[in-house]
């Protein structure tokens, strides 16, 4: 695709929000037409394999979470230094302690597949990403404002030739 | 993408705080039943001079040995050389000054005297004894100058009680005036004497005659 910037000016208004409409359109000069770029979109499986990627790791961080606050909370209870309790160290201590132990065990593998996930989420976020397309919209020979579609919005423009 | 990053460094956040795991110091609790202490502490046996037993680093612990005073009562192991209490009167209460010891089978004897019948509200003989959890629990029986046992003791530890000690309790309200005695000894219907391993306690002795 030949790309002369100088002998063609582009004139856009997105109307639309800047993220969603990421058209850039210009025309060629001798083509008497728009060109244009717009995002391609992610097939569906993708799209399910990113959702369910980012539902998982979300999932999976609830409940990392929860126990990590609940290995904290009853670690509170039994954790001593300094002064003496004036408790007698006993079965349901002893139980509470590991719990406590249990609940953070479960904690660091969630949230170790918490983490996982994301990262997964990430690349696949990436590397799905769809290729721009080039779109065409036939040049009116008596060079009208031209409006096209994208995602998202749409582009008005209008040419000029120098 | 701004919140996906946000929610890994969420996570790893998280999981840097996971690390946080219970956290116990030395003489910080008393020990349990059965020597029970939390891990990587022990529970001080040998401790003769507090009347507690706390759970220490394991190289604290010493081994078990009756305080020298605690020889002076033996022998005292079987009725006819009970020490003698002496008298305990209406309202009052005599309790043994120095702690008693026992290990193994030892077997120790008190005797004490009700020298009239008591009036009051709820008039009655009652013996305490005392002593820390950690080690064997002792058992206590109340015998008459035949020697038969009139009462056994019974776990009476205030719901309260946070001194790591544990304690029984002989309570008879029809004890007629006369020479009585207490037999102590460990308590091996408990079954917990860490296997065998801590078949010894300290204890401390009361005897009353409370009447209301």
């Amino acid at each position: 695709m030949r790309h002369k910037p100088i002998s063609t000016l582009i004139a856009g208004a997105v109307l639309a929000l800047p993220v969603a409409a990421r058209a850039d359109g210009y025309f060629s000069k001798g083509e008497k037409r728009l060109v244009f770029q717009e995002e391609g979109e992610r097939s569906r499986t993708e799209k399910i394999t990113l959702l369910s990627l980012a539902g998982g790791m979300l999932l999976t961080g609830a409940v990392g979470t929860y126990y990590l606050l609940d290995s904290q909370s009853l670690s509170d209870e039994v954790s001593a230094s300094g002064m003496h309790t004036l408790k007698t160290w006993n079965q349901e201590l002893e139980d509470t302690r590991l719990d406590a132990i249990r609940s953070g065990k479960v904690a660091t593998v969630a949230l170790g597949m918490s983490g996982a996930l994301a990262a997964a989420t990430i690349v696949t976020y990436i590397i799905t990403q769809p290729d721009a397309e080039v779109g065409y919209q036939d040049w009116q020979t008596k060079n009208m404002p031209s409006i096209a579609p994208t995602r998202g919005g749409l582009v008005m423009s209008k040419g000029w030739s120098f | 993408m701004e919140l996906l990053v946000r929610t890994i460094l969420l996570s790893l956040v998280s999981l840097m705080l996971v690390q946080c795991k219970p956290d116990i110091s030395r003489n910080t609790y008393f020990c349990g039943p059965d020597s029970l202490c939390p891990p990587n502490l022990a529970c001080q046996v040998g401790d003769n001079e507090s009347f507690t037993f706390n759970c220490v680093l394991p190289r604290e612990v010493d081994a078990f040995t009756c305080p020298e005073f605690t020889a002076d009562a033996e022998p005292d192991d079987n009725a006819e050389q009970a020490r003698d209490m002496g008298d305990v009167g209406c309202g009052e209460q005599v309790q043994f000054q120095n702690w008693g010891c026992i290990i193994d089978d030892d077997v120790d004897h008190f005797q004490f005297t009700r020298p009239s019948d008591c009036n009051g509200a709820d008039p009655r003989a009652k013996a305490t004894l005392r002593f820390p959890l950690g080690a064997s629990p002792l058992a206590m029986e109340l015998l008459n100058e035949a020697g038969e046992v009139l009462s056994t003791g019974e776990i009476c530890t205030d719901q309260q009680d946070s001194t790591g000690t544990e304690q029984i309790c002989v309570e008879n309200r029809d004890l007629p005036p006369g020479t009585y005695r207490l037999r102590i000894s460990l308590d091996d219907a408990a079954n917990a004497d860490c296997d065998g391993a801590c078949r010894f306690n300290h204890y401390q002795l009361v005897i009353a005659s409370p009447v209301i």
